[in-house]
C-alpha cells in the first residue's frame, strides 16, 4: 500500500496521500514536507467520521467520494472498500488528470484490501 | 487561405465578438486559448490580463493567465531550477520567487520557492519579503488571524536582516494598520518617509492614523480575532487597504432572501434535482428549498455540518477557507461552493450528472455576481 501512496505521490500536484479506515484509523501515510503528518491524519480522521455522521442523520450512508477545495489547495477523499484514500493536492491542477490517477489508485488499494 | 483557415478565423472573429458584448470567464479563456493555438502570445497575454482585471477569483482565467505567462518565461524558469540544482543559491531562490509572485500570479509556486529557500538561506529578506506579501495577500482573502501573524513574522524578519528594506516597512505599517494598531505603525512610518519622503502612500496613511489615534485599538490581538470573526476589516482598516489597493471592496453580495428563494425553486427543472439549501458563511440558514424527498431542514443542517467540517480543515490544513466541494453519497451527489459571503449547497440523484449540479452551481454564483 505504501508503493501505491509512493506512486501517487509523484503526481503532479500531489502533496501528500494517506489511507484511512472509516473509524479515522490511519492504515498507510506518505505525507511529504512541510505538511505534518500527524496534523494531516487527525484532520482526515475527523472529516470522515463527521461527515458520515451527517449523512447517517440524512438517511444515507457513507460517501463513496468527497472532494473540497479551498483557496490554497484541495483534499480529496475516495473510498476504498473498508477505508478511505485521502490525497493532498495543489490548488492549481487539472483536476480530472488527477482524478484519474487518484481512481487508479483507489482501486489498487481496494483490491490489495481484498486479498489480505 | 485554406478552407480550414478561413474557418479557423472566422470562429476566431466570432469568439472575440462574443466576448467584447459580453465578456465570461469561459469565453475569455477560450479566447486566450485560439490566440496561443495561433501562436498570437502577444494577443493571449494582452487577453489574459484583461480576463484576470475582470475575473480576479476565477481559477480558471488565473490558471490560463499563468500558463500564457509561463510560456513566455519558461526558459527563465528553466535555467534558475538547473542551476538550483547544481548550485543553489540565495539569489537564485529570491528570482524564482519573484517570477512565480510577481510575474506569474502563482502564490502556492512562490510560497512554496520561498519557503524551501528560507529552509536553506533564513537571512534572506527577499524571500521573507515575498513570504510575508503572500501571507498578507492570503490574508485580505480569507480573513485569518494565522495568516496575519505570519504576515507580520515575515515583515518584521525582511526588515531585521535589512532596515533598509523598503517595502517590508510600509507593508508591516500598512498591516499594523489595517487591524487599528496605530501605534505601533506610526514609528514604522515615519522611519519610512525619512528614507522615503516623497512615497504618497506612505504618507497619505501616516495622515490619516495621525488624525485617527483615538480610534487605535488597545488589543492587536483582540482586533485580529475579530476581523477573523467578522470576515472583514473595520472600516477604518478597509480605508487603508484602499490606499495601497484602490481596486480591493467589500466582496460579499447583499440579495434579498425572496430572490434566493425563487431562484432556487428553478433548480426543479433540473433531473434529479432534490432539494437545495443556502448558508451566510457564518453557517446561518439562509434560505432552502426541496422537491419533496429530503425535508429542507434535515438538509440545511447536513450542509451546515459538511461547510464547517470543509472550513475546519482547510483553516488547520492553512489551505486558507472553504471554496467548493462535492460529495458523492447512496442518496445522489452534492456539490457546494461559497460564493460573495453565500453557500450553495444542491443535492441531486442519477439521472443528474456531474455537469449538471456544476451548471447549477454557476447559474448561482451568476446571480449572486449580478445581485
Amino acid at each position: 500500500m505504501k508503493e501505491v501512496l509512493i506512486n501517487l505521490n509523484k503526481e503532479v500536484g500531489v502533496k501528500g496521500s494517506m489511507i484511512v479506515t472509516r473509524d479515522g484509523v490511519v492504515v498507510a501515510s506518505e505525507i511529504l514536507p512541510p505538511l505534518n503528518g500527524d496534523m494531516v491524519a487527525a484532520i482526515a480522521s475527523n472529516s470522515i467520521q463527521r461527515v458520515n455522521s451527517s449523512l447517517r442523520e440524512l438517511g444515507s450512508n457513507n460517501f463513496t467520494r468527497y472532494l473540497f477545495n479551498s483557496t490554497y489547495g484541495k483534499m480529496i477523499f475516495t473510498e476504498t472498500g473498508d477505508a478511505y484514500l485521502v490525497v493532498v493536492l495543489d490548488k492549481h491542477i487539472n483536476i480530472d488528470f488527477t482524478m484519474l490517477a487518484v481512481a487508479s489508485a483507489g482501486r489498487k488499494i481496494k483490491n490489495l484490501g481484498s486479498m489480505a | 487561405m485554406g478552407l480550414f483557415d478561413g474557418t479557423k478565423r472566422r470562429h476566431l472573429n466570432d469568439l472575440e465578438r462574443e466576448v467584447l458584448a459580453n465578456p465570461t470567464p469561459q469565453n475569455m479563456v477560450s479566447l486566450i486559448e485560439r490566440y496561443m493555438a495561433a501562436a498570437d502570445e502577444a494577443k493571449a497575454l494582452e487577453m489574459a490580463r484583461k480576463a484576470v482585471e475582470k475575473f480576479p477569483n476565477s481559477e480558471k482565467v488565473q490558471t490560463t493567465y499563468q500558463n500564457v505567462r509561463r510560456l513566455q518565461l519558461q526558459a527563465e524558469i528553466t535555467e534558475i531550477s538547473k542551476a538550483l540544482r547544481r548550485s543553489p543559491g540565495k539569489s537564485l531562490y529570491e528570482r524564482l520567487a519573484s517570477i512565480y509572485h510577481s510575474e506569474l500570479g502563482n502564490r502556492t509556486k512562490a510560497f512554496e520557492t520561498a519557503l524551501e529557500g528560507l529552509a536553506k538561506y533564513p537571512q534572506s529578506d527577499g524571500l521573507h519579503l515575498i513570504s510575508g506579501l503572500i501571507r498578507m495577500d492570503r490574508f485580505h482573502t480569507d480573513f485569518l488571524a494565522n495568516d496575519f501573524t505570519e504576515a507580520i513574522h515575515h515583515f518584521e524578519k525582511a526588515a531585521s536582516i535589512n532596515s533598509n528594506n523598503y517595502k517590508a516597512l510600509v507593508n508591516l505599517a500598512r498591516l499594523f494598520s489595517e487591524a487599528g494598531s496605530f501605534y505601533k505603525s506610526k514609528p514604522i512610518l515615519e522611519q519610512v518617509l525619512r528614507a522615503n519622503p516623497g512615497d504618497t502612500n506612505a504618507e497619505t496613511l501616516y495622515r490619516f492614523i495621525s488624525e485617527n489615534l483615538a480610534k487605535a485599538t488597545p488589543s492587536l490581538d483582540d482586533a485580529v480575532a475579530e476581523i477573523e470573526t467578522r470576515r472583514e476589516l473595520t472600516p477604518e482598516g478597509e480605508h487603508i487597504r484602499r490606499i495601497f489597493d484602490p481596486s480591493s471592496g467589500a466582496s460579499a453580495a447583499q440579495v434579498d432572501r425572496s430572490k434566493i428563494e425563487a431562484f432556487l425553486v428553478g433548480f426543479e427543472g433540473m433531473n434529479g434535482y432534490k432539494c437545495s439549501a443556502v448558508l451566510m458563511r457564518d453557517g446561518t440558514q439562509y434560505a432552502s428549498h426541496t422537491r419533496g424527498m429530503v425535508p429542507k431542514e434535515r438538509f440545511t443542517k447536513f450542509l451546515q455540518d459538511i461547510y464547517q467540517c470543509s472550513e475546519d480543515a482547510s483553516r488547520k490544513m492553512d489551505i486558507g477557507t472553504f471554496v467548493s466541494g462535492e460529495l458523492d453519497t447512496s442518496v445522489g451527489r452534492v456539490a457546494m461552493a461559497e460564493w460573495k459571503g453565500y453557500i450553495v449547497g444542491i443535492l441531486a440523484d442519477a439521472p443528474a450528472k456531474k455537469e449538471d449540479l456544476n451548471a447549477a452551481v454557476e447559474k448561482f454564483v451568476s446571480l449572486l455576481s449580478v445581485g
